[in-house]
């Protein structure tokens, strides 16, 4: 086990060596910097090229880009991720201020997703084709296909404006004490936004893999040695199914970190997809790098995890 | 006095990392009284005016970064935390008038190369310590150091000796003259009007900044330097409370502020997608909305929330033509013919605009007359066409920065209305980095089309366009249209203080403009703001930078 975990944690390095490459080069060969960027055309005109061209040597864009790579790559291996080119704060400050609202919100999501979805999926492959595995899968279906800026706007109309029920947008209400239930308030659409979408995910791989299950020969033999349908159901089939289901969990949890970019702009929430959003729209190239680095570096890990729990799980992996 | 170490005290009070009691005693040992923190801090018990519903919420688009160094400020929101925590020597009205703020007064010499300004008295910091013309001349002189790096420094280095400073060349310089305790007398190297107006960023108005707290850090870490990230002690009618990334800014009021406390206690600049914010406006959890869609607008004005405020623009919609791929004026006249644009106008914008002739709009007493508004005329269009022997079959590209909805909606009538013509239009949106380069950077296309400008603030804001020697990309001719006597009445224009002597200049500048027709002018569009109807004070005009007089605003 343990020389399995060092083999796949070995493996990850050069991965994460590449990605820098291919992040690096792919963001800087991108039309734009972040000087032009920030200046309108119409301030620019009126600046002259001298002081646009001191502001791009100031922030090193004139050097040549594997220079730049080399500069940047040395100050990551010593921990350094640098300041953002358009507000010179600290990235690695940046980062961290945005993790605890993601987390709150994509906590929140993926934990009900996940609660909602695999009870509903298991449900719905033991009484296959009945009325109640119809309509979650056209739930399902008719959740993941519409989109969640769609949802989320048509969400402020109604909830906000129309029933003034709910704040529209941000992580509490301006101008008065911080409180919980303000924050429960800020977080109900967003979070119903993002449980939606992710509901059908866990409810589709879990109903899949419990029908899997279901077929399988063991499930055959315990019920025809006259054990109980439930404990058939829940001892033999249900465990079982549940282990595809850690890859599922596994792929979710680096969107935990990450942040949804779109549902987190329109409700503006400050969170990791926010910062996201801004460092491309302002050409940031280090705090781009420093998202890439830093979501690369959850998907390896959660990966990883998923792998060794999957170990776990299952013995004949680790040996093959 | 107040340095870093107390900044960064308060900054760890307001984040709730020490206590009321360990930030007293921490600023008495670097020698700050309580009262002089309470001054920066407020008082302990909140007051009762910041209760709910007493702040003023304005919204804004997330175009904003955090970064409140004065000289580096490039996006409307970030000139908005400015003008409200600080002050100018002069500032704009609702009316685009030069009005005193921290200078009280000033005059222009009739040439337009001598300025002097009467400092204001009696203004103190947020902080207690009073404020002088040392501040200026510290501000004026940071802005002119290469290692600023500031926006501004190109204006400001007609200033005389300006330049040999900049390059270090001379420790002093000339025309930046203390007078005496309240008068400083800037001199030009020559004449040049231009000097006090342009687009606030980077005008050479500067905001003032601090010389007690800014004097001691270096000008190349100004960026990282906490005085910058927050800017707590400034001269405006707010001070700054805190900056919540991708949130808000808040800030309080002012009580000394020199032209007396602000009315509300309390305001907060809210950052929001533009949907976002109209839904925040209709459920009233916004005051203010600026640059609403027409559409959106005229929706909006049936709610018992909202009051629609239509003011004049600045900028003008227009179509630059690269003059070397269409040398022919009778081309361009041709398009100006060929397109109905009273009726373009009507559809886009649903006739929030008005229809320009020339780039010289205004302030009022710039307006030409008699211009040649050419009335939708396909015929017209067709016969100067034939004349200057224009081959049908060859195509010109129409370029524009993708997501701009106006021009979205306006290029395809446009295609359409050349083709009847017998002129071929191929619509070529690129995403705006892509856009920028190819019509600013490096200059390679037939016609591009794009918004915005400060035309109406001064006449002579169009000769940053048109000049010879402003050829893109060092400067802003993106036409690459060059005429020497309008080149001579553009200088001549700028060396005059007196608006008399200017206006008949400005004429002949805009007949030449409007005859050439190096740029297809459209229209100057309406700005549209969303207004609570509880909010009160704002007054209308065409100064895009309505929050100029803030400290009036309050909820009734």
């Amino acid at each position: 086990m343990g020389q399995y975990a060092l083999r796949r944690i070995a493996i990850s390095v050069p991965v994460l060596l590449v990605v820098t490459v291919i992040a690096f080069a792919l963001v800087n060969l991108a039309p734009g910097n972040p000087v032009d960027a920030m200046i309108d055309p119409a301030t620019r005109a009126e600046m002259g090229p001298e002081a646009i061209e001191a502001r791009k040597a100031a922030l090193g864009l004139n050097d040549p880009l594997l220079v730049r790579y080399g500069k940047w790559l040395r100050e990551i291996l010593q921990g350094n991720f640098g300041y953002s080119a358009v507000s010179g704060q600290s990235i690695g400050e940046q980062i961290l201020d945005r993790i605890g609202p993601t987390l709150m919100l994509m906590g929140t999501a993926i934990t009900l997703g996940t609660l909602i979805g695999i009870p509903l999926g298991i449900l719905s492959a033991v009484r296959q084709y009945s009325w109640l595995d119809y309509a979650t899968t056209v739930f399902g279906f008719l959740a993941i296909s519409t989109p969640s800026f769609f949802l989320g706007l048509a969400f402020m109309y109604f909830f906000a404006v129309h029933l003034g029920w709910l704040p529209t947008s941000g992580m509490r209400t301006l101008g008065v004490e911080e409180s919980t239930i303000d924050l429960i308030k800020h977080m109900i659409m967003p979070v119903t936004v993002l449980t939606l979408a992710h509901t059908p995910l866990s409810m589709r791989y879990a109903r899949s893999s419990m029908l899997e299950a279901l077929r399988q020969d063991y499930v055959t033999t315990a019920r025809s040695k006259g054990l109980r349908e439930r404990i058939v159901l829940v001892r033999h089939a249900l465990r079982n199914a549940l282990i595809p289901l850690i890859t599922v969990i596994g792929v979710s949890l680096p969107e935990l970190l990450g942040g949804a970019v779109i549902t987190e702009t329109i409700f503006q929430w400050p969170g990791m997809g926010m910062l996201a959003m801004r460092a491309v729209n302002g050409r940031d190239y280090p705090l781009i790098l420093g998202i890439i680095l830093v979501t690369a570096a959850l998907v390896l890990i959660s990966n990883l995890i998923a792998d060794l729990l999957y170990a776990v799980a299952d013995p004949r992996i680790r040996f093959r | 006095m107040v340095n870093d170490t107390v900044l960064r005290l308060i900054a760890d009070f307001q984040a709730k990392k020490i206590n009321r009691r360990q930030l007293v005693q921490g600023a008495a040992a670097a020698g700050v009284s309580a009262s002089a923190l309470t001054a920066l801090v407020g008082p302990s018990a909140t007051p009762a005016a910041a209760q709910a519903g007493g702040a003023i919420q304005l919204g804004r688009e997330s175009e904003f970064a955090a970064n409140f160094n004065a000289f580096k400020i490039s996006t409307g929101g970030q000139t908005q935390v400015m003008d409200l925590i600080f002050g100018r020597l002069l500032k704009l009205d609702n009316n685009n008038t030069l009005i005193g703020d921290l200078a009280e007064s000033f005059e222009i010499s009739p040439d337009a190369s001598v300025y002097t300004f009467k400092i204001r008295e009696g203004v103190t910091w947020h902080d207690g310590t009073p404020f002088t013309i040392d501040d200026v001349i510290f501000t004026y002189r940071a802005a002119l150091t290469e290692e600023a790096g500031a926006g501004a420094a190109g204006k400001l280095r007609q200033i005389k000796g300006g330049t040999a400073f900049y390059n270090k060349e001379s420790d002093e310089i000339e025309g930046l003259e203390r007078v005496d305790d309240t008068t400083l007398r800037i001199t030009l190297e020559g004449p040049n009007i231009a000097f006090l107006i342009g687009t606030a960023g980077s005008n050479s108005l500067l905001w003032i900044q601090p010389q007690h707290i800014l004097g001691d850090v270096p000008l190349a870490d100004w960026a990282t330097a906490e005085a910058i990230q927050r800017p707590v002690v400034g001269t405006g009618p707010y001070q700054f409370v805190e900056h919540v990334a991708d949130s808000h800014v808040e800030f309080k009021a002012n009580p000394n502020f020199y032209l007396g406390a602000p009315k509300t206690e309390q305001v907060f600049l809210r950052l929001a997608e533009p949907a976002t914010q109209l839904a925040q406006l209709e459920s009233g959890e916004i005051h203010m909305a600026s640059r609403l869609p027409a559409r959106e607008a005229e929706r909006l004005a049936t709610s018992d929330v909202v009051e629609i405020l239509y003011n004049p623009g600045n900028g003008i919609f227009q179509t630059a033509v690269h003059t070397p791929r269409v040398p022919d004026k009778r081309v361009r006249q041709a398009m100006m013919y060929g397109t109905d644009r009273q009726a373009l106008l009507d559809a886009v914008l649903l006739g929030q605009g008005e229809l320009v002739f020339s780039s010289v709009i205004g302030p009022d007493w710039a307006i030409p007359t008699g211009l040649n508004t050419y009335d939708y005329n396909p015929d017209r269009a067709r016969e100067l066409l034939a004349e200057a022997e224009w081959d049908s079959e060859q195509t010109l590209q129409l370029t524009w920065s993708r997501g701009f909805v106006n021009v979205e909606l306006a290029a395809p009538v446009f295609q359409q209305q050349m083709a009847e013509i017998g002129l071929k239009i191929e619509l070529f949106p690129q995403e705006s980095a892509a856009y920028l380069d190819a019509v600013i950077t490096n200059p390679n296309f037939d016609m591009a089309w794009f918004g915005g400008g400060s035309y109406r603030m001064d006449p002579d804001v169009t000769a940053n366009y048109y000049l010879c020697d402003r050829f893109t990309p060092g400067g802003g001719n993106t036409t690459h249209y060059c005429n020497e006597e309008l080149d001579a009445l553009l200088i001549e224009g700028r060396s005059l203080a007196d608006p008399e002597l200017r206006a008949p200049i400005y004429q002949q500048v805009a007949e030449i403009l409007n005859e050439d027709v190096p740029t297809l002018f459209w229209w100057s569009d309406n700005q549209i703001f969303g207004k609570n109807k509880q909010l009160q004070g704002v007054l209308q005009g065409p100064n895009q930078y309505i929050w100029w007089n803030i400290h009036e605003w309050e909820l009734v």
